[in-house]
């Protein structure tokens, strides 16, 4: 089986490592307690040692690279009989403990200081789907109907394909596009906080699949029976205020995501249609999203995109 | 040694480098954080000795103490969530890896302050005294303690007031990086206890077997006379000092060298003349003592993190 | 009758090692010698050379080993000559007895109890002249108690004894002579509580151990029926008992502390910080202090006069604060 090695981390103070020099080569056999690099950190030059014995299939840091620690410098290949304590970590588990006002306050603040936001806004109507939704959810039984909030969820997982520079993660100073839409859903709790849980490979959904695999969500993240991965592997968020009321929200981006969509209040309003002012659906959509990766031009075509969808529900 | 009670000793020893390698891997993928002072390689010290005390006896340890406070009977699964920083650790996640503690397992730390915990052990060896205890009191430190002056007040102490204490001595020649010989002008530690009028012995650390007759007695002699011992432990750590240590103080060749001398190989070996121990059972062994890491590990990454609200909770009592 | 604020330590220290069976002293020429000040004077006789121990020149060995005889079930009094040697012990007060409970996640209990005398004030110099009582007031875990009075000196030991915490009582040198009257059985005792020794309206001044008395002088030679001033004896440096000194600044609006330690950083430091941080409304001048200055303690006599408050100082500066403004 493939086991990942990583950049050590040597102490809270170490962020990454420079490999000076690789002691192993792909194919070779590595012992357990062999030394397998020399890494240059901030405070010294230190032989690193392999925790199993395996072949290495591949070296994925070069040397003079300098790598982040954790980060998957090189795959080997061990014997299945060598148990992997530390791999229990990786199994999904229920999240539990940590404080939640806590943790939003601190990737809040992250978000704030490392992300330059920029801001968009699109006033969409929403006459045509809300028709469309009517019509469709009478022939449905009560629990496949579909909601208008994850109706809005689709619309963005059908834009994102087009729109990489809105879809995956910047760590260390580089950003990458990810293949999978894990999209995240802001769901507030019973107590007040709010939790940002991910409906995961999104994209190989079919539309009802989608709408249930998003009550599911809600329905778990209150129960606070949620996947690890559920929480950590988003790479698109939607933030809806509307059931709360308000008319739109400039979301704060959710590291290490470069963009979220915030979802106001559906409300019937003036609008003009042929040059006649009537009422109808609409809502307002904003776009907060990550300078660094994008720019307006781009996130206002994104959000024409999804308004587009909208317009023609029958192919969501 | 009967052969279960070798078995025994093999599977403490081969458990204390098991959980030193899962928190040295855990270390790496910050899991564990702090200062992290790994055992592999002093593993005979810790195992011979413990096993010849009984739960009521108390144990002073230093910062490299995981092993101690596993042998001592604080269950893997405290300890581990002690390393990862939660509430369900042996000391509250408060301490970390240098501060582990029960009370319940009479073991007092976990003491970071190289030989401060040498007097603890002789108050608490006073005290089991006075109240008509019967329990005996261990206190293992490091060769670099041997200069400090609470070392040497409480040797003193202990010996002026026969208080027993059996003090052991894990020597592994250095002190972080500093080589015995490069900071003590006696660097016969034994001639060194023996200067406060107390009896001490040498002993092989590397080799179990002399671990623990040696131990045994120096608790008779401490039982029949009423009076302190010490026992200076040749041994070696196979490991960089923590985490964060390049290892230019030593040479390649002589850690290569100590290796060889791999106290868990040297019993097996010993276990395998005897044909008292199989592939089998190793098997069967590592297999056990991996389920127990693994549920260590496990508990630990559940465990909750303590409350912020708790933080003013006991500094006093 | 009136008797000495040494008698009442005494007679303190002869009472616990009575009731409390598993208690005992530790500390340098405490037994044969009778206590440098004369405070365990005629106990090894009286109670063995187990309840009180002749330690040698060792303060971290025999600080660590009350730490160890404290967590084995004993009550150690360990009794550290001056506070000026309890620098040599200051790893094991701070680093293992106010921490371990902590560190411990609550486990572990030390009632251990250390006395020392402090402060300067008998041409002692430097290194015999310390007051290091606020600056140990610096770390949580401990509790510091220091008696200004006989009665406080009488019946401190007692709650320090019983207190589940390390508690360190701090008896100024200055104090050993003074006399006064003092009941035997005291009710509603509470030693973590500051206690007002004079009632006012006009000033509050804050003081504690040897400084005490010269503040309570001070007031009597400037006493008049317009200027009442109030004066808080501390008592306890931690934890601070903060009520009472903002319930006394309430009425009376000005403040002075008269601390024996250096100023910078000093006790006197924090308590006017907590002042400005909590009652800042209510003061109608600015926080005055008075405090030992910045120097090692000179030897000769009247160089060390004026290194430490003197009564007509803090009559003076009373003076200033009442009249002048």
């Amino acid at each position: 089986m493939k086991y990942e090695f990583t950049m050590p981390s040597l102490g809270a103070d170490m962020e990454e490592g420079k490999l000076m020099q690789w002691k192993i080569k792909v194919g070779d056999d590595v012992k357990k307690g062999q030394i397998v690099a020399q890494i240059e950190t901030t405070k010294a030059v230190v032989d690193i040692e392999s925790f199993r014995s395996g072949k290495v299939l591949s070296l994925l840091a070069k040397e003079g690279d300098v790598i982040g620690v954790k980060k998957t410098i090189a795959v080997f290949d061990i014997d299945e009989s060598q148990e992997m304590i530390t791999e229990v970590l990786k199994k999904e588990k229920p999240f539990s403990g940590i404080n939640l006002r806590e943790a939003i306050a601190k990737a809040m603040a992250k978000s704030k200081k490392e992300i330059p936001h920029y801001y968009l806004k699109r006033r969409v109507s929403l006459d045509t789907l809300m028709n469309w939704l009517d019509e469709k959810n009478v022939l449905l039984p009560a629990e496949n109907r579909l909601l208008i909030s994850a109706i809005l969820l689709r619309a963005v997982c059908l834009a994102l394909p087009q729109y990489p520079q809105m879809n995956g993660h910047y760590v260390d100073g580089k950003y990458e596009a990810c293949a999978d839409i894990n999209l995240g859903a802001a769901i507030s709790l019973k107590d007040g906080g709010v939790m940002v849980p991910a409906i995961l490979q999104a994209q190989k959904m079919a539309l009802t699949e989608f709408n249930r695999a998003f009550q599911d969500l809600v329905v778990r993240t209150r129960q606070g029976e949620l996947k690890n991965s559920e929480l950590t592997e988003g790479t698109f968020t939607v933030t809806n205020v509307g059931d709360l009321g308000c008319d739109e929200v400039f979301g704060i981006i959710f590291p290490p995501q470069v963009a979220i969509l915030g979802v106001g209040r559906i409300q019937k309003d003036a609008i003009v249609v042929d040059g006649q002012i009537r009422a109808g659906f609409v809502v307002d959509l904003t776009l907060s999203a990550d300078h660094r990766v994008s720019d307006g031009l781009l996130g206002a075509r994104f959000l024409s995109e999804i308004d587009k969808k909208l317009q023609t529900p029958s192919a969501l | 040694m009967d052969t279960a009670m070798q078995m025994k000793i093999l599977k403490d020893m081969r458990r204390v480098r098991k959980m030193e390698d899962v928190c040295a891997e855990l270390y790496t993928k910050e899991k564990i954080r702090g200062f992290l002072h790994l055992y592999i390689g002093e593993e005979a010290v810790a195992t011979g000795v413990i096993n010849m005390l009984s739960p009521k006896d108390n144990v002073v340890a230093t910062y490299r103490e995981h092993g101690h406070a596993l042998l001592k009977g604080v269950s893997s699964k405290a300890i581990m969530a002690e390393m990862f920083g939660k509430v369900g650790g042996c000391s509250k996640g408060r301490g970390g890896s240098m501060h582990l503690y029960s009370l319940e397992h009479r073991f007092f730390g976990g003491c970071a302050i190289v030989a401060a915990g040498i007097p603890h052990a002789v108050g608490l060896a006073m005290a089991a005294q006075r109240l008509n205890e019967d329990r005996q009191t261990v206190c293992f430190f490091g060769e670099g303690a041997m200069a400090e002056g609470a070392f040497h007040e409480a040797m003193n102490m202990a010996s002026l007031w026969h208080i027993p204490v059996l003090f052991c001595c894990e020597n592994n020649l250095y002190a972080m990086g500093t080589a015995l010989v490069r900071s003590q002008a006696q660097t016969d530690l034994v001639k060194k206890a023996k200067v406060y009028a107390m009896e001490a012995e040498r002993v092989d650390g590397m080799n179990v077997f002399d671990v623990i007759e040696k131990t045994k007695m120096a608790q008779d002699y401490i039982q029949r006379e009423k009076k302190p011992f010490f026992l200076e432990f040749q041994t070696y750590r196979f490991k960089p000092h923590s985490m964060f240590d390049p290892e230019k103080y030593r040479d390649k060749e002589e850690v290569e060298k100590w290796k060889e001398r791999c106290p868990i190989a040297f019993l097996e070996k010993k276990m395998r003349e005897q044909k008292i121990l199989s592939n089998e059972q190793l098997k069967l062994m590592d297999a056990e003592i991996e389920q127990e890491m693994k549920d260590a590990v496990l508990f630990a990454e559940q465990s909750a993190l303590e409350d912020i609200a708790d933080l003013a909770k006991d500094v006093f009592a | 009758m009136k008797i000495s604020y040494r008698e009442a330590l005494k007679r303190g220290l002869r009472e616990v090692l009575i009731n409390e069976k598993n208690s005992f002293l530790i500390g340098e020429d405490v037994g044969a010698y009778g206590g440098t000040y004369a405070v365990s004077q005629d106990f090894l006789k009286e109670f063995g050379a187990e309840k009180i121990m002749d330690a040698p020149l060792s303060e971290v060995g025999f600080t660590g080993l009350g730490i160890g005889a404290a967590l084995g079930g004993l009550k150690p009094i360990v009794e550290i000559m001056t506070v000026n040697f309890s620098l040599l012990a200051l790893d094991q007060i701070i680093n293992s007895a106010a921490f371990m409970r902590y560190m411990s996640g609550g486990q572990i209990t030390i009632p251990l109890v250390i006395r020392m005398t402090t402060g300067g004030g008998r041409q002692l110099a430097a290194q015999h002249s310390n007051s290091f009582e606020g600056w140990l007031a610096h770390i949580p875990g401990l509790k510091i108690l220091v008696p200004a009075t006989v009665e406080d000196a009488r019946h401190m030991l007692r709650f320090a004894v019983n207190d589940p915490n390390p508690v360190l009582i701090f008896e100024h040198a200055m104090l050993f002579n003074i006399k006064d009257e003092c009941d035997e059985a005291v009710k509603d005792f509470n030693p973590y509580n500051a206690t007002v020794r004079r009632t006012g309206k006009a000033l509050t001044l804050i003081s504690y151990g040897g400084m005490l008395p010269k503040c309570l002088q001070a007031v009597e030679e400037i006493y008049d029926a317009k200027t009442e001033i109030e004066v808080i004896d501390l008592r306890c440096l931690r934890p601070l008992d903060e009520k009472t000194i903002f319930q006394s600044i309430a009425k009376t609006h000005h403040v002075l502390i008269v601390d024996e330690g250096w100023k910078s950083g000093s006790l006197s430091a924090e308590i006017s910080a907590r002042i400005m941080e909590c009652c800042f409304s209510d003061l109608d001048f600015p926080v005055q202090r008075l405090c030992r200055k910045e120097v090692p303690m000179p030897y000769a006599k009247h160089m060390e006069e004026a290194a430490i408050p003197q009564v007509k100082d803090i009559v003076r500066k009373l003076q200033e604060m009442l009249y002048e403004v």
